[in-house]
């Protein structure tokens, strides 16, 4: 334990049993001022984002011009390759025709816009990420499964090795540890302590 | 984070005093655009007719879909839309008024319809049907969209143009051609081969189109929504007084039986008051095509009836913001089915290229003021709301969602002229420009709108503004998008 | 204020997850079906459908060694079963389209218990579905010709063929779903590698579930995609059955071009897929025991589908008779009577009594919670929307404009073998699905439980003697 004391701490991770626990604890960190602070749960919780005081996804914006692309992409290909490259006349239509071209052009503004989302969500997620130093907690696996977790880094500004954990443990945490980056090392904090 | 709850037995739901007499605006309003209509009828009934299917139709298609909402939100139980549903029991209750505004239509029928008119449509002809032969061999082909002579026993014309569809190909110089004797266009002068075949299709229609079969049906289909809309209006209604549960089980139990009235009755309306206009074209989709405009002018006056009405606090809050983006959400979601359902008519009816097909587009594209007002509803009806309702942002923003459902409206109004306007030319044979605006529509159009939001709004002055017995309205109040 | 969101037992409402569910008995009873060894009856399944494979293997070895002679189809019936079985797969497919991202637009949260298993079901379909136009085209080899790359004939795809349409309607919409089924898959891959044991098992799912770590950051985003890649799947599952139609309704061919095709499609594609979803949910759920997530009132809610799209196809059935009359052509009404009273009058009147008739046994309670009912019921539809398809393009076909060419179909041995292949390969893949994938989707189960609300509170609920839930399960619209 004592030696631990000198590695320089990644996170507090505190572990909670309920939702509303879990909320309410992120709401007290957001009021706190904190915010590089993070819920860990095994599914969404509906209210967690206002708790955490996040703004809004900023997903959509990402998709949007993609989505354009997609249609002028698929714009373009037919009109050239149809209209210009090798002009064909079929069913006594003219060459380029837009009625025609509504489908794909509708199918490639689709296909491009999932893309996006899907590739535009693990990029505003920082993902794939396969080694993250909550993951050092042997506990964590409960994340996804029934258990709770909040993680508050040793970044933030507000941090403090004393005044987080007050935090926390007045957010009536289940149990509290910190984890480090370096070493895959974690430590509990016995609970209660704080207040004696 | 939940929000205030609002106590329900504690407020007040009543229309706000300042709406108290919009009913008598509206009503007095109507009246005057019925004077107007009326002295039209009279001194012009052939362009008359047409204005007042026009302004008919437009407030018909807002009453129906309204009619479809409360339905379909019955049908599933719906908790989210209760606040907002009695609006739409509230448009869907002046389906009776319409039922007698559709009195004019009955009276000026035989200037709208070809097949009904008093210039013997087919009806000199003793054409020997073909149908039965046909049973066995289907013949040539070619006759069905080429230039081949129709084969069987008419001494047709070499020249014969398109065998079944009775319009030449070219539907716009036709129109054009014919404007001047128009009146007698298409079922004239026997021996014209074209006329021919147009009366032998007629004849073939008969026992669809004909008068008292017509009248038959028009009125089932008014009774239908007479006694829909007011049937769904008394559940709700008797629920404010009753409380409990009994209405709202009443309601569900009927609803599905009454979705598969709705159903038919919109369809074969449509094919009667608009399809058959022009009786030689056919489309199996044009009753999903009319159910997307009515649905999507529902949502639009819904948006535009209950942010008229949130000058009441306690309204303002039972409808908020939640509501409007679900509202608004179904209002884009629609707009795009609308524009699914048109652009597959369109592309089917233009790909194939059959002759009976093709003449509703050519009325619509070779005219070249028809061609911009197909234009202005392509990217009006669809590609600008589209994007403008797109974001999550404008459907939360009160006065940009108004907007665009204003903007929406004044689209549907358009989109109905579009449907019946075009007709003008090839029935009466007046306009022989193909478009040709009367003052006589926007009397019409006021006449119609008046009487019925007349009616509504009447009817809110009697009634609490939302089903305060629902017993899912407190998951209504507290409901909140994710 | 009291809790809004009790299910009201005089409305009917049930509660959507069986008695008793925690956080935890979800995560045991879907994780450890991938856990455990595979049960024996999964070894018969499995091998019995690998079997089926086999033979669609050898069957379609044979048609490229030999030629597409050796199917029925002939002059003048030049498609049968082979688009047939592709319309039928594609529209099976997009149930779970409609399951997933449709109903997710509609907040029915009673789609969580199903969703996963549906999308499963779509992908293996869509890839049963491109088998047939794969092969269809004879010389396989030249299949890449569909697409637009630059070759040595120094031409391009013909852009407005509604074939053309359909290679890219089909295959945005294969990558599409998988894409949204993967989305979809990672936190619940992450559960699973959260409770590996094995460190082979640990890399696997561990490396798929790409350090999902749960974090609520993370969720918005991922919440968002979710939304818009239902947003995107919405429209997507009308166009591709839509293009779908549009391979028939664009040509002149009595019986063939109505314009009510697309959403007539459409909606026939989402009722067969129901009955499959139905077919394979009710095994399922007998055989691991899955009856708390996947209960009566998530049957009976499929039930409720099936009759509103079975009716709808109904209205379209009646829709393109009355205007086959109506419109005056004689072709048209040649066509529709040949269909109902021809050669082939068996098949359209199959179709319609189980397309048209035996769903309108759910309009009765009883029969729609009776699980043989349904069973049936569903097996009959799936029957029925493949003879749809086949009556729609055989009958339109077999008796053409020139009496002289006309002709009667019948199936050769190497087309049902094929067609029996592509079962195979369906319930193949789909057994190793339910083996070593979560087949519910544990994430959003979880959070349609009462205990998932964070205003959830316990007393006030068991004060109540029944377990609350968050959303009763109603619907948007």
């Amino acid at each position: 334990m004592a030696s631990s004391k000198k590695k320089k701490p990644f996170a507090y991770l505190a572990e909670f049993d309920t939702t509303p626990a879990v909320i309410h604890a992120a709401e007290k960190l957001r009021d706190a001022g904190y915010s590089k602070f993070d819920a860990h749960t095994p599914f969404p919780i509906h209210g967690m984002d206002a708790a955490m005081g996040l703004s809004d996804s900023k997903l959509g914006l990402l998709v949007f011009p993609v989505a354009m692309a997609g249609t002028a992409t698929a714009f373009t290909m037919m009109w050239w390759m149809n209209g210009i490259d090798y002009p064909l006349v079929i069913g006594g239509k003219p060459p380029f025709s837009l009625p025609s071209m509504v489908p794909i052009m509708f199918e490639l503004t689709v296909l491009f816009s999932a893309f996006a989302t899907v590739f535009g969500m693990l990029h505003l997620n920082r993902l794939p990420r396969h080694h993250h130093p909550v993951f050092n907690s042997e506990r964590f696996a409960a994340a996804t499964d029934d258990k709770f977790f909040i993680s508050v880094e040793a970044d933030d500004p507000k941090f403090d090795l004393e005044k987080t954990k007050k935090v926390l443990e007045g957010a009536h945490c289940t149990h509290l540890e910190i984890v480090y980056d370096d070493d895959g090392q974690t430590e509990t904090i016995p609970l209660g302590q704080a207040e004696a | 984070m939940a929000k205030e709850q609002l106590d329900v037995s504690k407020e007040s739901f009543n229309l706000p005093a300042s709406w108290g007499n919009v009913w008598k605006i509206c009503a007095g309003l109507g009246l005057l655009g019925l004077a107007g209509a009326g002295f039209g009828m009279f001194s012009d009934p052939k362009r008359a007719a047409f204005s007042w299917l026009f302004g008919f139709y437009v407030f018909l298609a807002i009453a129906l879909g309204s009619l479809f909402f409360v339905i379909v939100q019955r049908l599933v139980g719906a908790h989210w839309s209760v606040t907002v549903r009695r609006t739409a029991e509230f448009l869907a209750s002046g389906l009776p008024v319409l039922a007698v505004l559709w009195v004019p239509i009955l009276l000026l029928a035989p200037h709208l319809f070809p097949w009904l008119g008093d210039h013997g449509h087919g009806g000199g002809h003793d054409t020997p049907h073909v149908v039965g032969q046909l049973e066995i061999v289907p013949a040539a082909h070619a006759a069905q969209h080429g230039d081949a002579p129709k084969p069987a026993d008419h001494a047709a014309p070499a020249k014969a143009p398109a065998a079944a569809g009775g319009h030449d190909a070219k539907g716009g110089s036709h129109g054009a051609a014919t404007a001047g004797d128009a009146a007698h266009a298409g079922h004239g002068a026997l021996g014209d081969p074209h006329d021919l075949e147009h009366a032998e299709l007629m004849e073939k229609k008969k026992p669809y189109l004909n008068k008292s079969f017509f009248m038959i049906r028009a009125v089932i289909y008014l009774a239908i929504w007479s006694l829909l809309g007011s049937m769904f209006f008394a559940f709700s209604a008797r629920e404010d007084r009753e409380k409990g549960v009994a209405w709202t089980l009443k309601a569900q139990r009927w609803a599905p039986v009454s979705m598969i009235l709705f159903a038919f009755s919109l369809t074969f309306a449509a094919f009667d008051w608009l399809m058959s206009l022009d009786p030689a074209w056919p489309s199996t989709i044009f009753g999903v095509n009319i159910f997307s405009a009515a649905v999507v002018s529902a949502l639009a006056t819904m948006i535009v009836v209950t942010m008229a009405l949130r000058g009441s606090a306690a309204y303002a809050k039972a409808v908020n913001t939640e509501h409007y983006h679900d509202l608004g959400k179904l209002l884009i979601g629609f707009v795009c089915f609308w524009a699914y359902i048109s652009f597959s008519q369109f592309m089917l009816i233009w790909y194939a290229a059959l002759p009976e097909e093709t003449p509703f587009f050519h009325k619509r594209w070779d005219v070249s003021i028809w061609s911009q007002v197909s234009l202005a509803l392509i990217v009006g009806h669809f590609v600008f709301p589209f994007f403008f309702l797109l974001s999550r942002n404008v459907k939360r923003n009160l006065g940009m969602l108004r907007l665009g459902a204003l903007f929406i409206l004044v689209m549907h109004v358009v989109d109905m002229y579009w449907f019946v306007m075009p007709n003008v030319a090839y029935n009466t044979g007046i306009d022989p420009n193909g478009f040709a605006p009367s003052w006589m529509d926007a009397a019409a159009l006021i006449a119609v709108g008046g009487i019925y939001f007349g009616f509504v709004f009447y009817r809110m002055t009697k009634y609490p503004l939302i089903p305060v017995g629902d017993p899912r309205l407190a998951r209504s109040l507290a409901f909140q998008n994710a | 204020m009291s809790y809004p969101y009790l299910p009201k037992k005089e409305l009917g409402e049930v509660p959507l997850a069986g008695e008793g569910a925690t956080f935890r008995s979800l995560t045991e009873a879907v994780a450890r079906v991938t856990e455990n060894p595979a049960p024996r009856g999964w070894w018969i399944a499995f091998l019995s459908a690998a079997s089926f494979l086999g033979v669609m293997t050898i069957a379609i070895g044979y048609l490229f060694w030999t030629g597409i002679g050796v199917w029925g189809n002939n002059a003048p019936v030049y498609w049968a079963w082979d688009i047939t079985n592709f319309v039928w797969w594609i529209g099976i497919g997009h149930a779970g389209t409609l399951i997933s991202a449709v109903l997710f637009l509609f907040r029915q949260k009673w789609r969580t218990s199903i969703n996963r298993f549906a999308e499963a079901m779509t992908i293996f379909a869509v890839i049963c579905a491109l088998v047939f136009p794969g092969i269809h085209v004879g010389r396989t080899w030249y299949a890449y010709y569909m697409l637009p790359l630059p070759s040595e004939m120094q031409m391009w795809p013909n852009f407005k063929s509604p074939l053309i349409w359909d290679v890219f309607a089909v295959s945005t919409y294969a990558t599409v779903s998988t894409l949204f089924w993967y989305v979809g898959l990672i936190p619940d891959l992450a559960t699973l590698r959260d409770r590996a044991r094995n460190p082979l098992r640990k890399k696997i799912y561990g490396a798929l579930a790409l350090g999902w770590r749960g974090a609520n950051r993370h969720w918005q985003n991922y919440e968002r995609a979710y939304l818009i890649l239902a947003a995107l799947s919405t429209p997507l599952v009308l166009s591709v059955h839509s293009v779908v139609s549009f391979d028939f309704a664009t040509s002149v061919l009595p019986g063939w071009h109505a314009t009510i095709f697309p959403p007539y499609f459409v909606a026939g594609a989402v009722f067969s897929g129901f009955a499959m979803v139905m077919t394979l949910m009710l095994i399922t759920r007998a055989v691991y025991g899955m009856r708390s997530i996947v209960t009566m009132k998530h049957l009976e809610l499929m039930n409720k589908i099936m009759l509103v799209t079975g009716s709808l196809v109904g209205y379209a059935y009646g829709m393109e008779f009355f205007i086959a009359w109506y419109g005056g052509n004689d072709y048209e009404l040649f066509c529709f009577k040949n269909r109902a009273f021809g050669p082939y009058a068996w098949a359209y009147w199959t179709m319609i009594s189980c397309n048209v008739i035996s769903p309108q046994l759910f309009w009765f309670k009883k029969l729609r919670t009776s699980i043989p009912v349904m069973f049936v019921v569903s097996i009959t539809i799936n029957i029925g929307m493949w003879f749809e398809r086949f009556v729609i393009i055989v009958t339109s076909l077999h008796r053409d404009f020139l009496p002289s060419s006309w002709g009667y179909f019948r199936p050769t041995l190497v087309d049902i073998f094929t067609y029996c292949g592509t079962l195979g390969l369906f319930f193949t893949a789909f057994l190793l699905f339910l083996r070593w994938v979560p087949m519910i989707a544990i994430a959003e189960v979880k959070g349609v439980l009462p205990e998932s609300d964070p205003h959830y509170h316990p007393e006030e609920a068991h004060a109540d003697h029944h377990h609350a839930e968050p959303v009763a399960a109603e619907a948007e619209e």
